[in-house]
């Protein structure tokens, strides 16, 4: 059997039937990270206890109780604590920083016996969407070796895309398991706010942060969900799902067609895009026409609250406890030489960008704004997934850029357009494949992204498994 | 809104951050833009209540749990003496 095609079902089978061991299961992805490591930079480090993990996982599986996740090789980005092991979020502030517990995800996903494969690349502290931002180089698209792979999850997307694991875990703050799914061909799923515990998951933005599954199937984003979802003491945002047993099979899909009509698509994102939405019409779904006033405002208001949080959750990182220390002759020279030596260019600009629209000055007119279009934001979501049970739009505007092209911070920011949106309503979101865009001999891959209402996974699992005939 | 290098700078020393000369150039450039970007939402229509919205409180027991382990926070302390956490002096 070709593992390329392996799904956690397809595997969970074969383990079980003794087809395949732990061992081997795990040396398949060993051998294309040893093949394609070097090149495409989707990790920062590989384990050195694979071994001893599979060893376990394997005697789960021979006294016959195995979970579903017994013995799958997961990737897991470099913000995710797992206790014992480096985390440093690609940031040199943190590159000899261990962990000292694991985080609530990592801890039912052991309980399930996962194999860890090793941490991977990521955009520093989360801070970007294309990992161009990592003090640790750069990850490559495995489609074209001269193209991002998105971020800021971009090397758990990439060990996903090139088999170098079956899935991995990123964080979502505002596209960042979608948009590098969408970039490498891969599903990524960004759960409702809350639904996942983020004890454990270094902060960035706290009112946007996920922790999200990247995976080569819908129903494998899915098991993932099952698994570290839920209701955690050690994180007070966190929430158990509200049954919605009683939901409809969903019908009636909503696209904001006024905001694809404004500009800034591509030509090739836009006909992927129309045809995507035919294939979903041929399946029986009502496409429906929506109108949502102020979402051209929502990157607007991402780039405001994002960076106000990020600000605030920065300044933990001041050489005193943990992670690099630079010396200086006072307390205030250790604070400023540590951040100006451990934080790179993208950190600091959100850090000021933070400290002014917080400053009382300009509170009123860009915190407070934005806050407050947040709310309308939200409130139009709400009346609009009363009438459709999803939201439709493209993941990205575009489809990967060439490393180095995008020269001004606001040029890449505009790559999160579409994304930031489910983030800032704290609704459910997920990319899902829907074929490639065919530039300079290349093609590359793109994605759709359907939203639904909070609690409502279960309708883009539905839909996203229809349209990929799973 | 033209942002100054000298307003830059205020906003660096307020965040206790640190940027050479050449970085504060550019910044100012970059958050010029970003900002008259993002003074957008200055237009929305809205209301101050609506960002009261419907937070709520969640409470745990007040009772004794299993904290982390203490070595491995004490490992980490870049600067210490013995179990103490070793900082420059404050006053």
């Amino acid at each position: 059997m070709e593992l390329k095609n392996l799904t956690i079902k397809k595997a969970r089978a074969m383990l079980d039937s003794k087809e395949l061991s732990v061992k081997e299961l795990a040396d398949y992805y060993l051998q294309n990270i040893k093949d394609k490591n070097k090149v495409l930079n989707a990790y920062l480090e590989i384990y050195d206890d694979i071994l001893s993990q599979a060893e376990e996982s394997q005697k789960i599986v021979d006294s016959g109780n195995s979970k579903m996740l017994t013995g799958i090789p997961l990737a897991i980005k470099d913000n995710i604590l797992i206790k014992g092991k480096i985390a440093s979020s690609a940031s040199k502030i943190l590159q000899n920083y261990r962990a000292v517990y694991d985080a609530t995800a990592i801890s039912k996903l052991k309980s399930e016996g996962v194999v860890f494969l090793g941490r991977t690349n990521m955009d520093e502290f989360a801070c970007g969407g294309s990992t161009e931002n990592s003090a640790f180089g750069v990850s490559k698209n495995p489609y074209d070796e001269e193209r991002v792979a998105g971020g800021s999850s971009g090397g758990s997307a990439v060990a996903v895309s090139a088999h170098m694991a079956l899935a991995s875990l990123g964080s979502d703050t505002g596209g960042s398991v979608r948009e590098p799914a969408s970039f490498c061909g891969v599903v990524g799923l960004k759960p409702t706010y809350g639904s996942v515990s983020r004890y454990g998951l270094m902060a960035m933005g706290s009112s946007l942060d996920c922790i999200g599954p990247i995976a080569k199937s819908v129903e494998d984003a899915e098991i993932i969900f099952d698994c570290i979802k839920g209701r955690d003491t050690m994180d007070a945002t966190s929430i158990d799902q509200i049954s919605n047993a009683k939901r409809q099979i969903p019908k009636k899909i909503g696209v904001p067609y006024h905001i694809l009509d404004q500009g800034g698509i591509s030509e090739g994102v836009r006909k992927n895009f129309d045809d995507s939405i035919k294939k979903l019409e041929s399946l029986g779904y009502e496409i429906k026409n929506i109108n949502l006033p102020n979402i051209d405002k929502s990157l607007a208001v991402y780039y405001i609250i994002m960076p106000a949080e990020v600000s605030s959750n920065m300044a933990r990182y001041d050489g005193m406890r943990y992670g690099l220390s630079e010396e200086g002759d006072d307390l205030l020279a250790v604070y400023k030489n540590t951040k100006a030596s451990g934080f790179g260019p993208e950190i600091k600009r959100r850090i000021i960008l933070g400290t002014y629209v917080l400053s009382s000055g300009y509170y009123d007119a860009f915190y407070n704004k934005a806050m407050i279009t947040r709310r309308v934001i939200q409130k139009e979501f709400e009346d609009a997934l009363s009438d459709v049970d999803a939201i439709l739009t493209p993941t990205t505007p575009f489809p990967a850029w060439k490393i180095g092209e995008k020269k001004s911070p606001l040029e890449n920011y505009l790559a999160d357009v579409f994304t930031v949106t489910a983030n800032i309503v704290g609704a459910p979101a997920i990319s899902i494949p829907s074929g490639f865009t065919h530039i300079d001999g290349k093609d590359l891959p793109l994605g759709i992204q359907l939203t639904s209402a909070h609690f409502q996974e279960s309708v883009l699992f539905e839909i996203g498994k229809k349209f990929l005939g799973e | 809104m033209a942002i100054k290098t000298e307003e830059i700078k205020k906003l660096v020393d307020l965040a206790r951050i640190e940027v050479s000369e050449e970085e504060l150039l550019s910044l100012s450039g970059e958050i010029e833009s970003i900002l008259g970007y993002v003074a957008q939402v200055q237009n929305t229509v809205g209301d101050n209540d609506l960002v009261l919205g419907k937070n709520n409180n969640v409470f745990r027991e007040d009772k004794p749990r299993e904290t982390t382990e203490s070595d491995g926070v004490i490992d980490a302390f870049p600067n210490k003496q013995g179990n103490y956490l070793k900082v420059k002096k404050i006053f």
